[in-house]
């Protein structure tokens, strides 16, 4: 295993961990020079690790490390928000052009009827029409 | 994170870009000057206010254009008549009119056809009384009928 190779490290340092902590809980006597030992490795993993990065940073961090590197953070992220970009413009188009000929369509008939355009456009006569309709 | 939040950026922009495109750009636009004369001849009644008219208003009457030799003689009379008023009502009067037609669209053609006797009635109401019916706010059909025996 290459030394850069940083999820599976991860992985196996996790693993040495849960071992290492059934080890314990089985009691485990130490002596002095194992003790020290531990020390010396608790001090230089403490050394080694970077001061963490807090909160969304963090998380962001883990996610790109998930998806195997900033190289695949185009790929995995761009493809799906490029792909909902153009279905959301495509609907809109859509809808927006079936709206224009929806209009297009009743102007056209609204233009042409053979009843005055004062028909459809006097409120009282609306407002009649349904008083009327209501009190048969 | 920062390359992340370009990304995304790009993206969003990209797809405003092209929800915007279709209307920005295109034949949207004919000046009155490169209309055809058929065009014009039909739409003879909007040349002063066409140039100022926002662009899906002037794909709307190009289709119309486009009906109007389809149209019977008597059709075509109607809509050399109305275009210019209807041109120049407010968008709510015309988003009105549209939902009032397709209110009376949907009813039974008999019922249409009597649509013409009961604008007749209405007319020969007394001018008062429509002024009254026009200031009432249209009510909901059950309150309505509670009040009227």
């Amino acid at each position: 295993m290459s030394r850069d190779d940083v999820p599976n490290k991860a992985m196996n340092e996790h693993q040495f961990g849960d071992r290492i902590a059934h080890l314990l809980n089985q009691g485990l006597r130490l002596d002095a020079h194992e003790l020290a030992r531990l020390r010396d490795a608790r001090e230089q993993a403490l050394e080694r690790l970077q001061p963490e990065p807090a909160g969304a940073l963090a998380w962001a961090g883990r996610l790109v490390g998930s998806w195997g590197g900033w190289g695949m953070v185009s790929l995995r992220l761009a493809a799906p928000v490029v792909a909902l970009g153009i279905a959301v413009s495509a609907v809109y188009t859509w809808q927006q052009k079936q709206r224009a000929a929806e209009v297009e369509e009743i102007d056209a008939l609204l233009l042409t009827d053979d009843l005055p355009l004062d028909v459809y456009l006097d409120r009282g006569f609306q407002n009649w029409l349904k008083k009327t309709a209501a009190e048969q | 994170m920062r390359r992340v939040l370009v990304l995304l950026a790009l993206c969003l922009a990209a797809g405003a870009v092209a929800a915007a495109g279709p209307r920005a750009k295109g034949p949207a636009k004919p000046a009155w000057a490169q209309l055809t004369a058929q065009q014009q001849q039909a739409l003879a009644p909007l040349k002063n206010d066409w140039d100022n008219m926002e662009p899906q208003r002037r794909q709307k009457w190009l289709g119309i254009a486009k009906r109007y030799p389809k149209m019977k003689p008597e059709e075509q009379e109607r809509v050399e008549k109305r275009m210019q008023r209807w041109a120049n009502l407010s968008p709510e009067q015309r988003n009105l009119a549209r939902e009032n037609y397709k209110n009376i669209a949907r009813v039974p053609p008999e019922k249409r056809a009597s649509l013409r006797e009961q604008w007749a009635q209405y007319q020969a109401l007394p001018a008062p009384e429509r002024a009254r019916l026009e200031a009432t706010a249209p009510a909901p059909k059950r309150a309505r009928k509670k009040k009227t025996p």
